[in-house]
């Protein structure tokens, strides 16, 4: 049973790492591994298995196997860019495979409350990685937040069903309650999704979480959650032939608002992870039309539309991860020139900007086109059109900063060019020569905040107050003034991921406990970057060896394979203006450092600079007597590159799910809406075998024996009774082969479903 | 007609779950969410089947285990109820009683009656908790009453689960109970209390 071993490996896989989490060599391990062979499991699945279980099933189909496909493959490719980018959680792989596993279930039961059960139940894990490493206020709130919904949406998602569905149901129901249970079932989609108005989560959760968590917490569960919610109203709600006006008005406006304003909200945003955020929020508000449609013809867009998402939205997140692997910062504004400078990662926005918008003649295009009819109408749908391709505002947005002058974050980008062992030896001398530069003129003032961008001359706090505490942000770049180190992106990766307390301004000669007094240079003035600089007389004199092994050691404590040694030191910028960049809490481990950090109260501002180079110099030595790591040195050196690469095949893979590769269309178009997950799985009329392909009653598709998407007529006899198989009227339901089903056998639970116009 | 044997569960379920709720000591508000949680599973007609039930008792078990386990390694104290137990007890029962109206008026359903009366009062009592609660124990206790009166309403209108759905809905509640203990723990990290606040904080201004 192919799915069977999908479910244990990732079930075993999760577990067994998150047991192990106290030895992370093993816990990332048995992650990666096990995400690998997650992967290859569900390539492995055959649609069409079946597994009894009481009086259920558990059933391969397309459409399962092709989101846990997806999802694996993003869950894979993030953990490796949350790595390589030093924003790993380490939950990370774990959560995630309990998430694909809880998915593939859900979306294999046959059973609608089971289905539904499961799938909620795959974003608990989301709550794990909710909360940033060291813990903070914030992070904890999220997870609070993410499980309440998680939980919330599951009872209600239990209650609707039970309703109309399940075992028996209610019988004779008044249009009142099941227009209730329609509307209890939507408002678990929204409030799952974070749909307007109830996406105040969402945004939370993007400050609060690490980026490439974004997909599972965002995207991945609650798109299963909603891809379960749509078989359920398909199967249940749309074949009571009750209009259902009202309650499908209530869903297409929260829809209609989420693509609007979902669009305004990313568009004004400083930061890309809240702009990933608002964007998720907008093309969910698809998914809150596709829940408005009873029509048969929107089932293979709905469906389309959920497998793109999955992926695009993910492609997206793991692009803004790359963005601050790259420069160091996710704020817009800091970004400035970046198109220029990683053409890259340019390419992978350009392929997640047409997989997201399309063009006529992709799936994603058309599936969008389709659901916007289907739900509004034409005056209305155009409005909804218009939307999706509104996208390319805060696509265009981020695009248009990417051209301009590169601002100083930028200008440090240090490329992504593969790096041998030589060029490690020379990076780790010229670290040492610039953390060893001498300490700049010190000023006093307002933070950036206080200061604004535009105020060059006023000292500016570095960092990003948003995620993971401040993150200081090494304006300066080198000794030299040439804004150009290739040590310096590093640098702003590894100044901080820790949760430092915001940043304060520091009074003129104030000492400020954990904090670095930074000068900077003025940012409107940055140049081309140079060649690394040649290592200094100070790195000359060290081993290349022991420098190797700092890198690996770095590496290795950033993975989670070493003892954290020291606090990294903020990079020397040269002399000019001061920045205030507070230093991470001291997380040493007790090594052989040399001297006392300023987390340990080194004195006054006079020596912020000093301490900086110091707890450079510490981090080396202690590091000298590490273990030999060619490869994680290696790692080190192109983590960069293994995170631009990761984020532009995810993007071309999103992009071929957009254009309708990996028989997305086809998986959708076969996931007919019975009960439950499964659209192979119920009994057929002899009841031993279950239906095929050709027996289902999915018209409305192209390969269907009418018209091609036409609508599936419900003849005015029909007076369908949810869960009341003896109210149905003995129609028949003609499937795509022209073979004749009992119509009320095809409904679930008994339910009788409507037969087809031929 | 209301059996006599699902009113008794149904009512050691309602009371339950009043202890879990108003309790200020979280030990003796685990034990009244076990009692609900293990009562709720046998209240069916008819009874599910062994293995299911089985499953149902063992993860309800687990749930208040890995509740337990948090409060041993935090702290016991709890935020209790606002409201108090006597207005809790009243909320409930008029719930309660809202919920075998439906057996009066002679609906059709497939569940028994008392399932769907100690639904509706778990979910009334649940409410509280989830939607002000600011302490993380606090929080997940309700969303396990929650998802338990969710279930039971599920019962009560739908009939018996058949055994994929007990075997979804346990591992749902000790998702919850897992993650509310994450929750937790790190509360107690950050604040040496409990404490969560879900509501937006200071720190959320950005």
């Amino acid at each position: 049973m192919s799915v069977l071993a999908f479910l244990a490996i990732t079930f075993g896989a999760g577990a067994a790492g998150l047991l192990t989490r106290r030895r992370p060599p093993v816990s990332i391990a048995v992650g990666l591994l096990g995400l690998v062979a997650a992967l290859v499991s569900a390539l492995l699945i055959s649609p069409g298995d079946r597994l009894v279980v009481g009086t259920g099933a558990l059933v391969a189909t397309d459409f399962m196997q092709l989101f846990v496909v997806f999802g694996t493959v993003a869950s894979l490719a993030l953990c490796v860019m949350a790595l390589g980018a030093d924003v790993w959680q380490r939950n990370l792989p774990h959560a995630m495979l309990i998430g694909l596993g809880a998915l593939a279930l859900g979306l294999g039961l046959d059973d609608p409350v089971a289905g539904l059960a499961a799938t909620a139940a795959a974003g608990l894990p989301g709550v794990l990685v909710a909360i940033t490493t060291p813990v903070d206020v914030r992070g904890v709130r999220s997870a609070a937040r993410e499980l309440r919904a998680v939980a919330v949406t599951g009872a209600f998602a239990i209650v609707a069903a039970a309703l109309v569905s399940g075992p028996a149901g209610l019988v004779n129901l008044p249009p009142t309650v099941v227009g209730l249970a329609y509307l209890a079932m939507a408002l678990a989609v929204a409030v799952r999704f974070g749909a307007i108005p109830f996406h105040t989560r969402v945004a939370r959760v993007t400050g609060s979480a690490p980026t490439a968590a974004l997909p599972l917490l965002l995207a991945l569960a609650p798109a299963g959650f909603a891809s379960a919610a749509l078989v359920w109203i398909d199967g249940n709600i749309a074949t009571t032939a009750l209009p259902l006006e009202a309650e499908r008005a209530v869903i297409v406006v929260v829809g209609l608002l989420c693509i609007l304003l979902g669009i305004l909200a990313a568009t004004i945003q400083d930061d890309i992870e809240h702009v990933v955020g608002y964007s998720v929020i907008q093309d969910a508000g698809f998914a809150m039309l596709a829940l408005a449609i009873f029509d048969p013809a929107a089932w293979e867009p709905a469906r389309s539309w959920l497998l793109v998402y999955v992926v695009t939205k993910s492609a997206f997140a793991g692009w803004a991860l790359a963005m601050r692997a790259a420069f160091g910062t996710s704020r817009i504004a800091e970004l400035s020139g970046w198109l220029r400078r990683a053409p890259l990662l340019a390419v992978a926005l350009a392929g997640i900007v047409a997989a997201t918008v399309g063009v006529p003649g992709l799936v994603v295009f058309d599936a969008r086109s389709q659901l916007a009819t289907l739900a509004l109408g034409s005056p209305l749908a155009i409005l909804a059109i218009a939307g999706g391709l509104a996208s390319l505002l805060y696509y265009g947005r981020i695009a248009m900063v990417g051209v301009g002058p590169a601002a100083p974050l930028v200008a440090a980008y240090p490329g992504v060019r593969p790096r041998g062992p030589a060029w490690v030896f020379e990076h780790a001398a010229g670290a040492e020569v610039r953390t060893g530069a001498p300490a700049a003129a010190e000023g006093g003032g307002p933070t950036a905040t206080e200061a604004g961008p535009a105020d060059t001359s006023a000292p500016r706090t570095v960092g990003h107050p948003g995620r993971h505490g401040t993150l200081p942000i090494p304006l300066g770049l080198d000794g030299a003034g040439d804004g150009s180190t290739p040590a310096a992106g590093r640098d702003a990766l590894s100044a901080d991921v820790t949760g430092a307390p915001p940043p304060v301004p520091i009074a003129p000669g104030s000492a400020v406990p954990g904090s670095v007094a930074v000068p900077v240079s003025p940012p409107a003035a940055p140049t081309a970057p140079t060649s690394p600089r040649p290592g200094g007389a100070d790195a000359l004199r060290r081993d290349p060896k022991e420098l190797t092994q700092a890198w690996a050691r770095e590496a290795l404590e950033r993975a989670g394979l070493a003892p954290a040694v020291s606090t990294t030191a903020a990079p020397l910028p040269p002399a000019g203006s001061e920045q205030s960049a507070p230093l991470p809490p001291a997380t040493g481990d007790g090594g052989p450092a040399s001297s006392p950090g300023p987390e340990h109260g080194d004195g006054g501002g006079g020596s912020r600079a000093g301490a900086a180079s110091r707890g450079a110099r510490r981090r080396v030595t202690a590091a000298g007597g590490g273990r030999p790591a060619g490869i994680a040195a290696l790692w080190a050196a192109n983590r960069l590159l293994v995170v631009v690469l990761l984020t532009v095949g995810l993007s071309g893979l999103g992009l071929a799910a957009a254009a309708g590769g990996f028989g997305v269309a086809e998986a959708a178009r076969a996931q007919a809406p019975q009960a439950g997950g499964g659209d192979l799985t119920k009994p057929g009329p002899e009841g031993g075998e279950p239906y095929g392909p050709g027996d289902t009653a999915s018209p409305g598709t192209s390969d269907q024996p009418g018209a091609p998407g036409q609508p599936t007529s419900i003849p005015p006899d029909a007076s369908i009774v949810p869960g009341g198989a003896e109210s149905a009227p003995p129609a028949e339901s003609v499937g795509p082969a022209g073979s004749a089903v009992p119509a009320e056998s095809l409904g679930p639970s008994g339910s009788a479903a409507p037969s087809v116009a031929p | 007609m209301i059996g006599l044997l699902d009113l008794a569960a149904s009512i050691v379920v309602v009371a339950s779950a009043v202890l879990a709720v108003s309790a200020r000591d979280a030990r003796a508000g685990i034990v009244g969410l076990t009692l609900a949680s293990v009562a709720a599973a046998v209240i069916a007609d008819p009874l599910p089947d062994p293995i299911a039930l089985a499953f149902r008792v063992v993860a309800a078990l687990f749930a208040a285990y890995l509740l337990w386990v948090t409060v041993r390694e935090t702290d016991t104290r709890t935020g209790s109820t606002a409201l108090g137990w006597p207005a809790e007890t009243m909320a409930a029962a008029a719930a309660f009683a809202i919920g075998l109206a439906p057996s009066l008026l002679e609906t059709d359903r497939a569940g028994p009656d008392a399932a769907l009366a100690a639904g509706f009062a778990l979910i009334i009592l649940a409410v509280v908790p989830v939607v002000f609660a600011r302490d993380a124990f606090r929080l997940g206790m309700g969303l396990l009453i929650l998802l338990d009166g969710a279930a039971l309403v599920r019962v009560g209108i739908a009939g018996t689960p058949a055994p994929l759905e007990q075997l979804t809905l346990g591992i749902l509640a000790i998702g919850v109970a897992g993650a509310t203990s994450v929750v937790a723990l790190n509360a107690f990290a950050v604040s040496g209390t409990l404490e969560v606040g879900v509501t937006p904080g200071p720190e959320d201004d950005r």
